[in-house]
């Protein structure tokens, strides 16, 4: 056989076999089922993003209010700065009578104003964190002491601690603590906000004051 | 038969043959002008002109716009250094307006748009240029023109620029295709993800491609760790590892595909399996697990950590690096003398680290807890760190640390000093097998093509420098010479020049190591004895010739 002829025929292009074609189509399987993965994944991460909204949210407020509160006239009395905690109004159990001496039976203790209990309750009820959606649950995001990896309940829930400053010379400038009900308000706080992620990691927010 | 191009050695210009790059074109100034920038600027025939630059540069700033383009979209970058953006977006504007003006001014010369009516008119309508026309035409209706048009499409309209970069692989892809003239798409494939000859420029820009995207994404998981970057680009960090994973698992499938054409990896099954345990293979595979992992089984599990194996990806490349491939060969050659030496350290600390605890326990049990405690302070004592945390205070505790440091110098310095003795050897094993070649190589007294790719691959892999590799050319050719110039002379001329006599005695004993090297030992020692061919003089004097005796 010539060898131009043999050399021109070893130039043509080759059909695709059969294995070939399984290969494209393998990759194209692996192409549309990592695109799927990664749709999943960044919907996840635009839950954590709703949920640091959230957060941002509080902060906000928490740096607004940070300004006015201390101020005679500000809107949300609950919140306002300066007055000492009163003591906490109790409600009787039930409405009968009970004898004068004897104690009174606290079935729901009720927030005492000056506190961050009461501050929450009205926070809560007549402002727009009312309608806070939790990203991950659709429901209210929960206020929560910490972040635990291990309870996925706690994704998109939101923690509120306060710093308190630690003794000069410590080893740490502060402690950071739950914001409870009973914690009075009176004076400025140092607060750091959090939110809980998709794999309930905590992720700061920010540092305010309030 | 094909008519191969060759060179005489003593026509060989060892500086020109290396570096290929840098050679200027030689290019006529007595051109007329037009033809003078074309052939410098644009003309891809020419070698040594700034074509492959010009494109290169343009491509960067392509994929500069890319990142641009990305990073608008994040407030948290945009806002703080929107004039840079902007200042950044005029620039590129520029730069392609005055490419788009060079490429149609100098349309007349390019011979795809000679022979047209109105070449300039050919190449304004040509694919190309109106992809290079859409990158620069938006903004010059926005802001001269004061077209209104929405943001959006603006921005859709911009990201167009990255279209240009079909300028670049087109003609690699066109090279790659001439290359791969009636091979199969196996073969296709192949060349494309590995080294061969096959693979042109599109195979180099596929490294490229698969290297930014390895520096890109491990650039990544660092960023992540810094809290005011990850907070801002969580959503951005998420696609890029997806695309990330995507690209490297797309690069894995084709590996695992291709690596039968690979010689040593033939076979279906074996040879993919073979390949698959490669470690480069492996890395390859950790590189893309933890995604996969994580997505699967986050539900399940905590698998946050295994987010730190995703720097394995810098492990990609080391692909093809001979450097690496020559560390690991040292140190799986020295490997048992190493072993030898990480036991007697392994001996050493657990010796000191018992007798530490047993001085130390009772002035400090604090810090001499236990004998896990103590191989802590033996370890940071032996390897001359001595962080200071643990430190004895009774006198037979401080007079074992004396004696401690002094030994671990010595001992922590074996391993080290094995590698780089180790290193060196491979070195100079590389250097001879480098010289053997080229001698081979030389002796015809012409260099082929294949041969002048050889030089120029082992001088690249060797790190070789021009001086080094004329001075190896220098002593070839000598002994080239002698042996030529002996091999023509009379045996009585030689014997009357000691020198000369010399030379030739070694010559001799050099062809009778040759011919012991080439030959079948057992055959002829049986030939030898059974026709009495040679005496046992001769027997023994060829033994000892060898080295044998």
């Amino acid at each position: 056989m010539d060898a131009s002829t043999e050399q021109d025929r070893s130039l043509e292009p080759k059909d695709l076999t059969i294995g070939d074609y399984g290969f494209i189509a393998f990759i194209v399987v692996v192409l549309i089922a990592v695109t799927m993965l990664g749709v999943v994944a960044h919907r996840e991460a635009l839950k954590t993003e709703g949920s640091k909204r959230n957060g941002e949210q509080w902060a906000a407020w928490f740096a607004k209010a940070s300004e006015t509160r201390f101020a005679p006239d500000y809107a949300d009395a609950a919140c306002a700065g300066g007055a000492k905690p009163a003591a906490p109004a109790a409600t009787p159990a039930g409405d009968d009578a009970k004898p004068a001496d004897a104690p009174a039976v606290v079935a729901a203790a009720a927030p005492a104003p000056g506190t961050w209990g009461a501050c929450l309750a009205h926070l809560m009820s007549a402002t727009e964190f009312k309608d806070m959606v939790n990203p991950f649950t659709g429901k209210a995001p929960n206020l929560i002491p910490a972040c635990n990896p291990a309870d996925h309940s706690l994704v998109g829930s939101i923690v509120i601690e306060k710093s308190t400053p630690n003794p000069p010379g410590s080893a740490v400038a502060s402690v950071a603590s739950q914001l409870v009900d009973a914690d009075p308000i009176a004076e400025k706080l140092a607060l750091k906000v959090s939110v809980c992620d998709k794999g309930s990691y905590a992720v700061k927010v920010a540092e305010i004051e309030f | 038969m094909e008519d191969r191009k060759t060179i005489a050695i003593k026509d060989l210009n060892i500086k020109e043959l290396l570096d290929t790059e840098s050679k200027p074109a030689d290019i006529s100034r007595d051109l007329p002008l037009r033809k003078w920038l074309y052939s410098w600027m644009l003309d891809p025939a020419i070698p040594g002109n700034f074509q492959r630059s010009f494109d290169k540069w343009i491509g960067i700033l392509i994929i500069a716009n890319l990142f641009s383009l990305i990073f608008e979209n994040v407030p948290g970058i945009y806002e703080p250094y929107k004039p840079w953006f902007e200042l950044f977006d005029l620039f590129s504007i520029a730069v392609f307006t005055v490419e788009y003006l060079l490429r149609f001014y100098l349309a007349a010369e390019d011979a795809a748009f000679q022979g047209k009516v109105s070449s300039r008119l050919a190449y304004v309508l040509s694919p190309f240029a109106i992809i290079d026309a859409l990158a620069i035409v938006p903004f010059y209706l926005v802001r001269l023109f004061g077209l209104s048009i929405d943001l959006h499409v603006l921005k859709a309209l911009r990201v167009l620029r990255l279209l240009k970069i079909f300028r670049i692989v087109i003609p690699a892809y066109h090279e790659f295709a001439a290359l791969n003239r009636g091979r199969t798409f196996r073969q296709k494939v192949h060349a494309l993800i590995f080294d061969s000859q096959y693979g042109g420029r599109l195979q180099e820009m596929y490294q490229l491609f698969i290297a930014v995207w390895v520096l890109i994404s491990v650039l990544a998981v660092i960023l992540e760790s810094v809290h005011g970057v990850s907070y801002l680009l969580n959503v951005e960090f998420v696609i890029l590892d997806a695309v990330a994973v995507a690209v490297f698992t797309i690069e894995y499938c084709m590996r695992m595909y291709a690596c039968v054409e690979e010689p040593g990896y033939e076979g279906t099954v074996m040879g993919r399996f073979r390949q698959a345990k490669h470690p480069s293979t492996v890395i390859d595979l950790l590189a893309i697990l933890p995604f996969f992992l994580e997505v699967f089984l986050h539900h399940l599990l905590d698998l946050r950590f295994l987010r730190v194996f995703r720097l394995t990806r810098l492990l990609k490349l080391t692909r093809g690096n001979d450097a690496t491939a020559t560390l690991v060969k040292v140190v799986s050659r020295e490997w048992p003398v190493i072993a030898a030496a990480a036991f007697i350290m392994i001996l050493l600390v657990v010796l000191t680290a018992s007798l530490g605890y047993l001085f130390e326990y009772e002035a400090q049990p604090d810090k001499f807890e236990n004998i896990p405690t103590s191989i802590y302070w033996a370890v940071i004592t032996l390897a001359s760190v001595g962080y200071g945390d643990i430190s004895p205070v009774t006198v037979p505790g401080r007079a074992m640390t004396i004696v401690l440091a002094f030994i671990g110098i010595g001992i922590f310095a074996i391993p080290a000093a094995l590698l780089s003795s180790a290193f060196s050897d491979e070195l100079q094993k590389e250097r001879d097998e480098l010289k053997n070649n080229l001698y081979k190589i030389l002796k015809d007294g012409v260099i082929d093509e294949d041969e002048i790719h050889t030089i120029r691959h082992e001088a690249q892999r060797m790190h070789l420098s021009v001086e080094e590799i004329n001075a190896l050319i220098k002593l070839i050719q000598h002994d080239l010479d002698k042996e030529a110039e002996l091999q023509t002379m009379p045996i009585s001329t030689i014997a009357q020049r000691p020198e000369l006599a010399v030379e030739h005695y070694k010559s001799l004993l050099s062809d009778i190591r040759r011919l012991a090297l080439l030959t079948d030992e057992a055959a002829f020692d049986a030939s030898a004895k059974a026709k009495d061919s040679l005496t046992a003089t001769e027997m023994a004097l060829w033994r000892q010739i060898q080295g044998k005796t």
